[in-house]
């Protein structure tokens, strides 16, 4: 295991040098990144782990700005008689006084490249070669490092990709990488290390060891995630609120009365659970709320832009809300009337075949129960349960994708999700129908085997 | 704050508690903690634990207090739990040997029947724990379940050293080690309860005159002369006699008087059967599941895929991965590219110039014939070259105006504005026209304005045609 290997990020200002690093570092924190130049005037680090080894230190520079007047500069430090090499040169600008003045920026950068291994130029391939952007890289190829040009923006309407090879060519840059900052290719950043792999042999080995251990925090990451949405479906589908049944007309309206608000009080701690589970995907993720609300997701402060149990929220996703009785203006909320959300699933019926009247009994003890003592149950509808699917799956692609103005578009329609609109639910999920204890929203739940192994189920249902 | 430390897996069991702790009730606040922590330790694990050790500490010291007392609780049960199994070991022993009627040679022992009594408990429960131990069904074992029953089931406040008893089954639950401690619990009490057995037995052999006997209606005598040869064969790996041939025949007919040598090899007997049946591999297990139990405890590692853990990680890997600032901006910028001076209004021809307009935009701008005579226009500007010879030559026009057209989709950059304002003291009046509509028009604007340009110097698509209409107009 040898030193970190020092990667010097450069290139014209405004062409997204910090958003590279914090796509690279998934730190939405990092730097400062604004839509107009010299947003970055530091020279600001960040390191790569894999495990707990420190592989690639990234240093994000500010953006050279003035790279003709810089060349009038290196010529005029240059004598009649003498034959320096490039860094020789740099390494004369850099002791100079424009260097403290004028060029203070640009040194930043040429100093930070100098003193590390290599230097990713980032390129926004949205704009024509210029003559000043050409000045630059020969500049850039004057400090003697390997340089891999990154062409942002790949995504933009108008590229000069081609025109942007050929000038790097003609500088010797031969080797050039696709990587949009904000829309990264799921595998752009394995690409990455592995294109510096190649141009950096004694780094090789411990980008292997960076690639391998990404891939493996994605994975866990992925996992990880789609146990928080099993665990918010279950929680959600088992969650039930008893509420008296009226005996005579003079109760009716109390019961109406008692039936709204216990219905309102539900929406309301489902809400919660929702955001609970966002606001634990972006943690994971290492997404702040305000990221992702300049991302173009329909997220306010953690929240979807949509109600949960708004007929629009629905509308967008292509789920039909369920002909199930509704409660008064409540939608959303079912009401059952004779057995009190009783769904008997074919495993279910096949467990309480196999266990005898003793499970059945267990299993619907307490929905019999409620229903003789003259109570009906509340559940959260079906639909709200896909509602609620396709929300935080959508959410995690985003998130995966490190969403950003794109991503708006992906997964409303992804065929993914089309077994959540139209299927029956996942059978996990109807088990939990009929076993209030495993919801968190009725009562502080422990380790319940089978509530365990009934998330565990749907998160394999799920990736 | 209780200042003693904790053992890793008092910490591991913290971390467990609290990781459930915040999945129900919500994250709580280590802003200040977190920078500290994420340059301490080895690993994520260790910095997990140390969070909640420190979280714990602050908010809920009496979760400390709850796992020491769970640990005291536990070793007392311990206690109490093999003091009873020794006891009844040793009491059923006594009870067993005294149960024959006593007849004038000794107290009667029913050989089968006193090896079937000591014997087919621990015989039977061994094989139960055998077969549950290669099934991999279940991950809790009953009593873990009983203890989660009770705890939804009894009424009353939930006290927080049940919440801890949970987490520790759960923690435990990993790795099968909860059934491998609650194995280890079972084989030490069989044990114990076998060895006093075999102590009563000893006590009762050294202290009583015993005659041992078999009986049967139906069986023929030669199957207790097998059965004990049987049994018999593994005690002689261990030098322990088995009685011989004649003398089970002998017992078998209580009406002859039994010697001491067929006694002492009948009580031999007995004793190695206990021995080798009972203890032996209850020994065995214990040392096995024991074995694996501390292994397994001290392999114990939080599950860093739980969300609660992952999300921990997460937010420690950000904090570590910052380098922090290297080289710090500069507090003022330099003032280079303000803009300065202006050349003297003079009598020549209004002049149009483009500064590093894209190539899909027209160049000339289009305009009228008789219009396009008015203006001297300079071509497109982009190189060093193309820059010094454009200066060169408005040093010698004296346009009284110059409209310089420059492409907005271009981020503004120091070097452009210099040479803009370069341009600009070659002129009465200069003016920048923003060709086209794009986001970055407002991002030009702002910069130019602050380079000291003034609001009306700057055309967007629709000024410019009316200035290029009007200074053509101006001109007839």
């Amino acid at each position: 295991m040898g030193a970190p290997l020092k990667l010097a990020v450069v290139g014209h200002t405004n062409t997204g040098k910090t958003s590279l690093l914090r796509t690279l570092t998934r730190d939405t924190a990092f730097g400062d990144v604004a839509a107009r130049p010299s947003a970055t005037r530091h020279v600001q680090g960040a390191r790569l782990l894999a495990d707990n080894e420190s592989i690639i230190e990234l240093y994000d520079t500010p953006g050279l700005e003035d790279a003709m007047s810089l060349w009038d500069t290196l010529e005029q430090q240059s004598f009649p008689n003498e034959r320096l090499d490039g860094p020789a040169r740099i390494t004369r600008f850099l002791a100079s006084p424009a260097a403290q003045l004028r060029f203070e920026q640009e040194a930043k950068a040429l100093r930070q490249l100098l003193a590390s291994d290599a230097g990713l130029v980032v390129i926004d391939v949205r704009d024509p070669v210029l003559a000043k952007y050409r000045d630059e890289l020969g500049i850039l190829v004057l400090c003697g490092k390997p340089l891999l040009p990154v062409f942002n923006f790949v995504h933009g309407a108008e590229m000069h990709a081609e025109a942007w090879r050929e000038a790097l060519a003609r500088l010797g840059l031969h080797s050039v990488i696709l990587f949009d900052a904000i829309v990264p290719a799921i595998d752009g950043e394995q690409r990455l290390f592995a294109k510096l792999a190649l141009m950096l042999e004694r780094h090789a080995a411990a980008l292997e060891r960076l690639m391998a251990a990404r891939r493996r925090e994605a994975d866990e990451r992925r996992q990880s995630a789609l146990e928080l949405i099993a665990s918010l479906l279950i929680d959600a589908a088992a969650y039930r609120i008893l509420v008296p049944r009226p005996n005579d007309d003079k109760a009716a309206e109390a019961a109406e009365h008692s039936l709204q608000s216990a219905s309102e009080l539900m929406r309301e701690r489902l809400r919660q659970r929702e955001a609970a589970c966002v606001r634990d995907l972006l943690t994971l993720y290492r997404f702040r709320e305000h990221d992702v609300q300049a991302s173009g997701l329909p997220l306010a402060a953690g929240r979807w832009e949509h109600d949960l149990f708004s007929r629009d929220a629905l509308g967008i996703v292509g789920i039909k809300l369920g002909k199930g009785m509704t409660v008064g203006a409540a939608t959303g909320i079912g009401l059952d009337l004779i057995l009190g959300g009783l769904t008997l699933g074919a495993a279910t019926l096949a467990g309480a075949a196999v266990g005898g009247l003793w499970q059945l009994g267990h299993v619907y003890g307490d929905h019999i129960l409620g229903a003789l003592r003259g109570y009906r149950t509340l559940t959260a509808e079906d639909a709200i349960l896909r509602l609620l699917a396709l929300r935080q799956l959508w959410l995690l692609d985003a998130l995966q994708r490190r969403g950003h103005a794109a991503t708006q578009a992906v997964a409303l329609d992804s065929p993914e999700g089309q077994g959540w609109r139209k299927d029956g639910l996942p059978a996990p999920l109807l088990k939990a129908r009929s076993h209030g204890e495993w919801s968190s929203l009725n009562q502080d739940i422990g380790d319940d085997e089978a509530r365990t192994q009934a998330v565990h189920d749907l998160r394999e249902f799920l990736s | 704050m209780t200042p003693t430390r904790l053992t890793p897996f008092e910490q591991r069991w913290l971390a467990e508690t609290l990781r459930r702790h915040e999945a129900a009730q919500g994250m709580l606040d280590d802003s200040a903690l977190l920078p500290a922590l994420a340059n301490t330790g080895t690993d994520d694990e260790s910095r997990i634990m140390q969070r909640a050790q420190s979280l714990a500490r602050q908010h809920f010291p009496q979760w400390l207090d709850g796992m020491r007392q769970w640990q005291t609780q536990a070793w007392w049960v311990l206690a109490f739990l093999s003091v009873v199994a020794a006891l009844s070991g040793f009491f059923s022993a006594l009870g067993l040997m005294n149960a024959g009627a006593i007849t004038p040679d000794g107290r009667a022992l029913n050989v089968p029947w006193m090896l079937l009594a000591l014997l087919a408990a621990p015989s039977f429960s061994l094989v139960v724990w055998l077969v549950s131990a290669m099934s991999r069904g279940s991950q809790q074992t009953p009593l873990g379940q009983l203890a989660l029953w009770l705890q939804r089931h009894v009424p009353g406040k939930k006290s927080h050293s049940l919440l801890l008893g949970q987490d520790l089954l759960g923690l435990l639950a990993q790795k099968r080690l909860l059934g491998l401690g609650m194995g280890s619990l079972s084989h030490g009490l069989w044990l114990l309860a076998l060895a006093g057995a075999l102590l009563g037995c000893l006590l009762m052999l050294a202290t009583q005159r015993h005659v041992f006997v078999w009986e049967t209606t139906i069986l023929q005598a030669d199957v207790f002369v097998d059965l004990v040869h049987f049994l018999g064969r593994p005690l002689a790996l261990f030098n322990l006699p088995t009685p011989s041939r004649e003398m089970i025949l002998a017992s078998g007919n209580s009406h002859v008087q039994q010697d001491d040598a067929a006694r002492q090899a009948w009580a031999a007997w007995l004793l190695g059967c206990v021995l080798v049946y009972g203890v032996l591999p209850r020994l065995l297990a214990l040392a096995t599941s024991f074995a694996f139990w501390v292994h397994g405890l001290a392999n114990l590692r939080l599950d860093l895929k739980r969300p609660g853990f992952a999300m921990q990680r997460a937010r420690l890997q950000q904090i570590r991965q910052n380098l922090g600032i290297i080289d710090p901006a500069p507090t003022s910028l330099s003032l280079t590219h303000k803009r300065d001076g202006q050349h003297d209004a003079s009598s020549g021809q209004a002049a149009l110039a483009a500064f590093e307009l894209g190539g899909d935009l027209p160049w000339p701008p289009d305009m009228s014939p008789e219009a396009a005579l008015t203006f001297r226009v300079y071509p497109r500007i982009d190189s060093r070259e193309e820059r010094q010879r454009l200066l060169d030559q408005l040093a010698h026009a004296h346009a009284p105006s110059l409209l310089i057209a420059v492409d907005p989709r271009l981020s503004p950059d120091r070097g452009s504005l210099h040479f803009l304002n370069q341009l600009a003291m070659y002129s009465a009046i200069p003016m920048i026209w923003l060709v086209g509509k794009h986001e970055r028009v407002r991002l030009w604007r702002e910069t130019l304005l602050q380079a000291g340009w003034p609001g009306d110097a700057l055309l967007d698509d629709a000024a410019a045609n009316v200035w290029l209409g009007g200074a053509a107009w101006a001109r007839r």
